[in-house]
């Protein structure tokens, strides 16, 4: 089987000595203007914290020689060819996403408060208290939300002004955390990092965290290898 | 009498930076959708339950012990 790592630019000088999966060393296929980095993978490829570390770090050396498409992790196929065809026939797009992500990175922000839960405490209060007490503690949260995400879309805005493109993430599952990416000139990560440490120190919110930097998973095209068919918007 | 649970406001960085990795690995990135295999483990990833993967979080985060991140204003995996 064939472990996919990324696409990247032809005739950009791959990292010496990087190990895939496994401790396979890699292979390199070019295709046109664009190489795929792939590596031989054993089968089933285990879903462990070591081979994401593997995954990630191979992303991260690709990295350093240019830009890269990074592939789902875990995308195994049979045969080359497999993928080869599917390329072939997106190359444009392909060309125009690495385009795209050239010179950037990836961050991330979440930001957002900790799980506060009311716990009631039946030998201290009546129910009808609990409940009043409740109904305030629920309408001063609500109130600390909106300020809270008002300070949060504002920051994004600045954020945003320092990168080439950003989207908003879905929000995580619990405790409804605002969760932003950033495409971010190389360059420019320092600042974005100090724009991030001077809002925290601000207190725009209980919990702030930037992540990264990251291979830019979230700025691969959607649909990029299969584009959907005529008449479908994406 | 009032008690609140709350999640201490530090020790999310490192999960939270995981949870990042994690979902950005499993959900995002290029995507083959024809006869490919798509697979963790055996287990076709287009069926796998993401929230169930990012919940294990804490025990991603044991395995991979490593120091405790410093400054959770920025944290990357090698943090982790």
């Amino acid at each position: 089987m064939l472990y996919l790592y990324a696409i990247c630019e032809t005739g950009v000088s791959p990292p010496a000595a990087v190990r895939g999966i496994g401790g396979v060393p890699l292979d390199f296929v070019a295709l046109g203007p664009v190489t795929l980095a792939v590596g031989r993978a054993p089968c089933p490829v285990e879903a462990d914290l070591a081979t994401l570390r593997r995954h990630q770090a191979v992303l991260e050396a690709l990295m350093t020689g240019g830009p890269v498409l990074p592939f789902r992790f875990g995308t195994v196929v049979p045969d080359l060819n497999d993928i080869a065809a599917a390329v072939w026939s997106n190359l444009a797009a392909i060309v125009a996403n690495l385009d795209d992500v050239a010179g950037c990175v990836e961050l991330g922000l979440t930001g957002g408060m900790p799980r506060r839960v009311a716990q009631a405490d039946p030998a201290a209060e009546t129910g009808r208290d609990y409940l009043l007490r409740r109904c305030r503690h629920d309408a001063a949260r609500s109130a600390q939300a909106r300020l809270l995400r008002a300070g949060l879309d504002r920051l994004d805005r600045e954020l945003h002004d320092l990168s080439r493109s950003s989207c908003r993430l879905p929000e995580a599952e619990s405790g409804g955390l605002l969760r932003f990416a950033y495409l971010v000139p190389s360059d420019t990560v320092p600042e974005f990092q100090s724009v991030v440490r001077r809002a925290t120190e601000d207190g725009v919110a209980p919990l702030l965290v930037a992540s990264g930097p990251w291979p830019p998973y979230s700025f691969v095209r959607p649909d990029l290898l299969f584009p959907p068919p005529p008449g479908i918007r994406r | 009498m009032t008690a609140d649970a709350t999640e201490p406001a530090a020790a999310p960085a490192r999960r939270l930076v995981l949870a990042e990795l994690l979902d950005r690995a499993l959900t995002k990135g290029v995507v083959l959708r024809t006869d490919a295999v798509i697979s963790v483990a055996g287990i076709d990833l287009l069926f796998v339950d993401i929230k169930a993967l990012v919940a294990s979080v804490d025990t991603a985060a044991r395995i991979g012990a490593g120091p405790a991140a410093k400054d959770h204003h920025a944290v990357s995996l090698r943090d982790l």
